[in-house]
């Protein structure tokens, strides 16, 4: 899986089951394992995006098989996020790769699609209650709807409800703290483990 | 110096009397008013023409008007929710494929308009072979054809020159354009028979290209790359540098220049690049957006002319501040040759004007 292998992640994943092996045990101390072996490579630049990207679709793959057969109320995802892209903006690559990578990582995210508005942020947050929102955008020209909507979560009342994380090309950390938002990410492949320990904080709140 | 002069000088590794500042054309073709003030005091334009005919097998298969082949297309225009979207079909005894472009409703549409993907063409391993099909129909009849290019020369005059914007390479094609990243990267990894049909061929009519080139009038042979985090070092050396070699090996003992579009972070492959045979690394982007400092580029690769993107990090600061962004850039670069700052990403339109009038001030119109 870290290889990036498909074809032989779904077939380790169907061997192990074949053993007997549990799945949330595959899933926890081999998928989950390997996937945390993917983000220190990536971390320590060996690791780079496309490669990321192809592990992150085996693991997908291999956690369709080994959840198969099990109860989904022993699946708790580690968070939940609603991922967009702002509003006048229909780039969704940025977006995809995050989405895929958090997938992947056993977060449950919700994408609510491109040239989102601030109202329907707004809905996603009281509808699904997510840890995280997330917030995308490619252009000089869209990034400012990332204050809109911070600014609708505010007058709505749900912003202390949930962390938001931007990011995007023309974004970076300056803005990020301008408008208000907890976390900037600088590109797909390091929003991962950047969550993981915004989780690890929320959880330790609560 | 003429706008054209000084983007020649710095083309022909010479001193120019200032560092150029420039334009793509195709930001100010649709609403040149606020470039016009600019021009008076020097500000130069770059415009892109073709060499060739047909001009281009990715522009052609997603803007089809003029395709002369046996493939056979059927467009159909829409709006959805406000934003302009066309849906495109290409039938050929092969197989068909369809894949839907979108303007983006705040792209600039003042400026220009850049559709991107909303639906790729490729779902399945199986359709890069209708693609395969229709590079193969193309390459029967691509020819040089250079009445475009010399026409938009001679058009352009002292305001700026013409250049030879050659499309992407294999992968960046396949990720950007026509599979997006996850159908890409899989296929790729995968390399069935399709996939590498798909890059034989684009590796063919770029050869054909190449030597299309060598005896083009275009003195700048500009690669629309696009490279970003999408393209790791692995990607880079076995789909990029190749075709990047192509063309150096047939440019060889011209006076012409090869650059690459590369606006994103290139930190991870300021090696591979420092070995290739480009000469230009064309929309250059400082940090924020990109991630090498202009005194780091000019250590790392000393052998390259940088085209550096205006700051979109810059596109709400006040224009004193803006001025002092490219006073800084000026000291730090050290003088005049081998840099030109173009506007080749978009800026916000309400800020364009201000920007590069500011840039101006800064070296010295």
């Amino acid at each position: 899986m870290v290889a990036g292998n498909i074809a032989g992640t779904k077939e380790a994943v169907s061997k192990a089951l074949t053993k007997g092996i549990a799945p949330l045990d595959i899933i926890n101390n081999g998928m989950v394992a390997g996937l945390d072996v993917v983000g220190e490579q990536f971390a320590a630049g060996e690791m780079f995006l496309p490669e990321m990207m192809l592990s992150a679709v085996a693991a997908r793959e291999g956690m369709a098989i080994a959840t198969e057969g099990i109860d989904k109320g022993q699946l708790k995802p580690k968070a939940t996020m609603v991922i967009g892209t702002v509003k006048g903006d229909l780039h969704d690559i940025g977006k995809n790769l995050v989405a895929l990578i958090l997938n992947s990582r056993g977060f449950d995210v919700i994408d609510i699609g491109v040239d989102v508005p601030e109202e329907q942020f707004v809905n996603a947050v009281r509808e699904h209650k997510p840890d995280i929102l997330g917030m995308s955008c490619l252009m000089t020209t869209t990034m400012v709807g990332m204050k809109d909507v911070i600014n609708a979560l505010i007058k709505a009342g749900v912003r202390d409800k949930v962390k938001v994380i931007v990011g995007g090309a023309p974004v970076n950390q300056e803005f990020a703290s301008q408008i208000g938002a907890d976390y900037y990410s600088r590109d797909a492949g390091s929003t991962g483990a950047l969550l993981e320990k915004v989780v690890t904080q929320i959880q330790g709140t609560r | 110096m003429t706008p054209r002069e000084r983007i020649l000088a710095v083309f022909n590794s010479e001193e120019p009397d200032k560092i150029p500042v420039c334009t793509y054309e195709a930001f100010i073709r649709e609403s040149p008013n606020w470039a016009k003030k600019l021009q008076k005091r020097g500000l130069g334009v770059i415009r892109h023409a073709a060499i060739s005919k047909p001009s281009s097998w990715l522009l052609i298969f997603w803007q089809p008007s003029s395709s002369r082949m046996d493939a056979r297309y059927t467009m159909n225009n829409y709006s959805e929710k406000g934003i302009r979207k066309y849906r495109l079909t290409w039938e050929t005894p092969i197989g068909s494929i369809t894949g839907v472009l979108a303007s983006n409703p705040k792209d600039y549409s003042e400026l220009v308009t850049s559709p991107a993907p909303v639906e790729y063409p490729v779902k399945n391993p199986s359709d890069w072979r209708v693609i395969n099909y229709f590079i193969k129909d193309m390459l029967d009849n691509l020819g040089p054809n250079y009445q475009e290019f010399e026409e938009a020369e001679k058009d352009i005059g002292d305001n700026g020159v013409t250049v030879f914007y050659n499309h992407l390479t294999a992968w960046q094609s396949a990720w950007i354009f026509l599979a997006g990243p996850e159908r890409a990267v899989i296929d790729f990894h995968e390399q069935k028979d399709e996939i590498q049909e798909f890059i034989e061929l684009v590796k063919l009519w770029n050869s054909r290209m190449a030597e299309i080139a060598a005896g083009s009038p275009a003195k700048f042979i500009d690669i629309a790359e696009n490279i970003t985090d999408m393209t790791s070092p692995t990607y880079y050396r076995k789909y990029c540098l190749p075709i990047y070699e192509i063309y150096s090996k047939q440019l060889k003992g011209t006076d012409k220049i090869l650059g690459a579009h590369m606006d994103g972070r290139l930190g991870k492959l300021k090696n591979e690049i420092a070995e290739s045979p480009l000469d230009v690394v064309e929309s250059f982007s400082l940090p924020p957006t990109g991630d090498i400092s202009l005194s780091e580029a000019k250590k790392i690769w000393p052998d390259k002319m940088l085209f550096m993107n205006t700051a979109p990090h810059m596109a709400w600061a006040k224009p004193e501040e803006v001025r002092k962004y490219y006073e800084d850039i000026a000291n730090e670069w050290g003088g005049k040759k081998g840099l030109l700052l173009e506007f080749s990403e978009l800026l916000p339109p309400e800020t364009v004007e201000a920007h590069l009038s500011a840039a101006m001030d800064a070296f010295g119109y």
